[in-house]
């Protein structure tokens, strides 16, 4: 929304520009730069060379050719034409802390002026009242938009944009002719067909969780790798040998890791009732405590409260590599007889499901990770793949709640998928008619509007 | 009560986070859960410190297999920690200021520590990765 904006008059050069020299400056630095006493040994030296009939100029040296490159530059000091045409604009869909400025270039910022006169462009700012002056930000030749992000809701501006060249040299100012100020707006307009898309999905989510509370739809297929958890746990308690889980790499805030942990509650009652132990070392102090409450919990549901160990919850260090050289110690020394690796993992995938290949361990591995995937199903006796890892806490649980967000995710899946076929038939058709407005502009509208700048 | 109020803290900063990505006025709010979620990583990280030294010493305290190894632990972990949060070899950037200067500056006792002893113990644990891949590919 537009709150104000103003165009600029040209200001006198003497007064206006605060940074660059005055009249008598340059009248001075003309004079040193011709001293009238270099005038006449140059009047001699001609006279010298006539008399000595000489028909050349002498060559001059290096130094006085730099001497007269810089002569040319600093003549031009005062001569930077401005920029012009300032205009300022409320930046669009924030909280009134933003101003878009624009401006026309000026006419000396050439590309093709060597060596260029204009280098970049100078944005300051005062209060309404002409206060508080300061300088925000330098930009480069060519470049005529800038955004003030650091505004105050409420408070009204007034801009200056002046063009520097080498040395000191700056323009008179292009300046707004009157103040502006921030607009606050209260929806973020570029993300109403993000939210619409939100919206659908979490209401599919609702509309099937209810669904699967009447007792329909409650069908998921089966996963090799979860049905596989009762027999690790099984052969764990035989061999009297712990179960080693492993939550990955990356702290509570990533999914991954919470669907770790809801597969750990799983395996965790079902150690309990199989009186198997289970040890889960962790990289993140958080992921310690969240693993704790679950595990505490799985053996209170199983009923065996008291076979609860914290100590075999615990923290092992930040570092990746330090971690892996605790786990692979202790698969080597405790020989667990079943491995869980479910999460976030890197480079350490593979170091840790080849020591458990060695030990003879069942293992289980899930990871969003799609580089690690190969190294896990090469190693691994099973393997979640991919979204498999999410949807094991429903499919383990059985859960209403949780098949209906399984089955509402789908139904996300579902539109993602129609959104990207009609993206392809429109592209394709746009490409196939180009002299189409009606597909050109409906392909933009969806690839900006609905897909584009909605979810930046 | 115990159970309810961090269900509750969590279901309001989970909706002024997906608030504020619609109505920006929201994201002052959204800022200042993000900086809360800083101020419980931090307390996160003593809890983590404190159950590692708990384990160790317990281990040590027992004399349980291994417990030389925990006493090293522990010894390499007072001796990082102190290292780097009194600054030794720091030069300060400000000497108005004298705890000024990074921690890791080149040439402080951290630096030192982390560059040749840390790095080289991770390089080695990273380089074995070569051997399990060759296993890997020959089975």
């Amino acid at each position: 929304m537009l709150t104000s904006a103003g165009q600029t008059a040209p200001l006198p050069m003497t007064g206006a520009s605060h940074n660059g020299p005055g009249l008598a400056a340059q009248q001075h630095r003309r004079q040193q730069q011709f001293p009238p006493t270099r005038s006449l040994v140059w009047i001699l030296c001609l006279c010298l060379g006539n008399f000595w009939g000489a028909t050349e100029l002498p060559a001059q040296s290096p130094e006085s050719r730099a001497d007269d490159a810089s002569t040319e530059i600093s003549a031009t000091e005062i001569d930077l034409a401005p920029p012009s045409a300032l205009l300022a604009r409320d930046h669009p869909n924030d909280a009134g802390t933003a101003i878009d400025l624009t401006w026309q270039l000026s006419p000396d910022d050439r590309a093709d002026r060597k060596p260029r006169l204009v280098l970049g462009y100078q944005i300051s700012r005062t209060l309404a009242d002409g206060t508080m002056r300061e300088t925000l930000d330098r930009v480069t030749a060519g470049v005529s938009e800038f955004t003030d992000r650091s505004c105050e809701f409420g408070t009204a501006y007034l801009y200056e944009v002046a063009a520097f060249g080498p040395g000191q040299s700056v323009s008179v100012t292009a300046q707004l002719s009157g103040p502006v100020q921030p607009a606050r707006q209260w929806f973020n307009r570029s993300r109403a067909w993000f939210g619409m898309l939100t919206i659908v999905v979490c209401g599919s989510v609702v509309f099937f969780t209810e669904f699967v509370k009447t007792g329909r739809g409650t069908y998921v297929r089966p996963i090799a790798g979860l049905q596989a958890i009762n027999e690790a746990v099984g052969r764990a308690t035989e061999m009297g040998r712990p179960l080693l889980f492993v939550p990955g790499l990356r702290d509570m805030n990533e999914i991954s890791t919470v669907a770790a942990i809801n597969v750990l509650s799983h395996v965790a009652r079902t150690a309990a009732e199989y009186d198997a132990t289970i040890e889960v070392p962790t990289n993140r102090s958080l992921v310690m405590t969240a693993a704790r409450e679950t595990v505490h919990a799985a053996y209170l549901s199983a009923g065996r409260p008291e076979a609860f160990n914290d100590d075999r919850i615990s923290y092992i260090t930040d570092e990746q590599m330090a971690y892996v050289a605790w786990l692979t110690g202790y698969m080597v020394r405790e020989q667990p007889a079943g491995c869980f690796y479910l999460g976030i993992f890197f480079a350490e995938s593979l170091i840790l499901a080849e020591t458990g290949n060695a030990i003879g361990a069942i293992q289980i591995a899930g990871t969003s990770e799609t580089a690690q995937l190969p190294f896990f199903v090469a190693a691994c006796d099973y393997t979640l793949i991919g979204e498999e890892l999410f949807a094991a806490s429903a499919y383990l649980s059985g859960e209403p709640h949780q098949l209906g967000s399984l089955k509402g995710q789908d139904a996300g899946k579902v539109l993602a998928g129609v959104l990207l076929v009609t993206g392809c038939l429109l592209a394709t058709l746009a490409g196939l008619f180009p002299g189409s407005p009606g597909l050109t502009s409906t392909l933009n509208y969806l690839v900006n509007s609905i897909l584009g700048r909605g979810g930046a | 009560m115990k159970s309810t109020l961090p269900w509750l803290i969590a279901a309001v900063t989970g909706c002024v986070m997906i608030g504020a990505f619609f109505v920006p006025p929201l994201k002052d709010w959204m800022n200042e859960a993000g900086g809360w979620f800083e101020i419980l990583a931090a307390l996160a990280f003593v809890l983590g410190g404190g159950n590692l030294c708990a384990q160790h010493l317990k281990k040590v305290a027992a004399r349980g297999p291994g417990w030389g190894y925990s006493a090293v632990t522990l010894v390499s972990f007072f001796v990082t920690l102190i290292l780097g949060l009194f600054k030794f070899g720091v030069v300060a950037d400000n000497p108005e200021y004298p705890w000024s200067g990074h921690h890791q500056t080149e040439g402080s006792a951290l630096w030192w520590l982390f560059t040749y002893a840390f790095r080289p113990l991770i390089s080695t644990m990273f380089a074995l990765l070569a051997f399990y891949v060759a296993s890997a590919a020959f089975r």
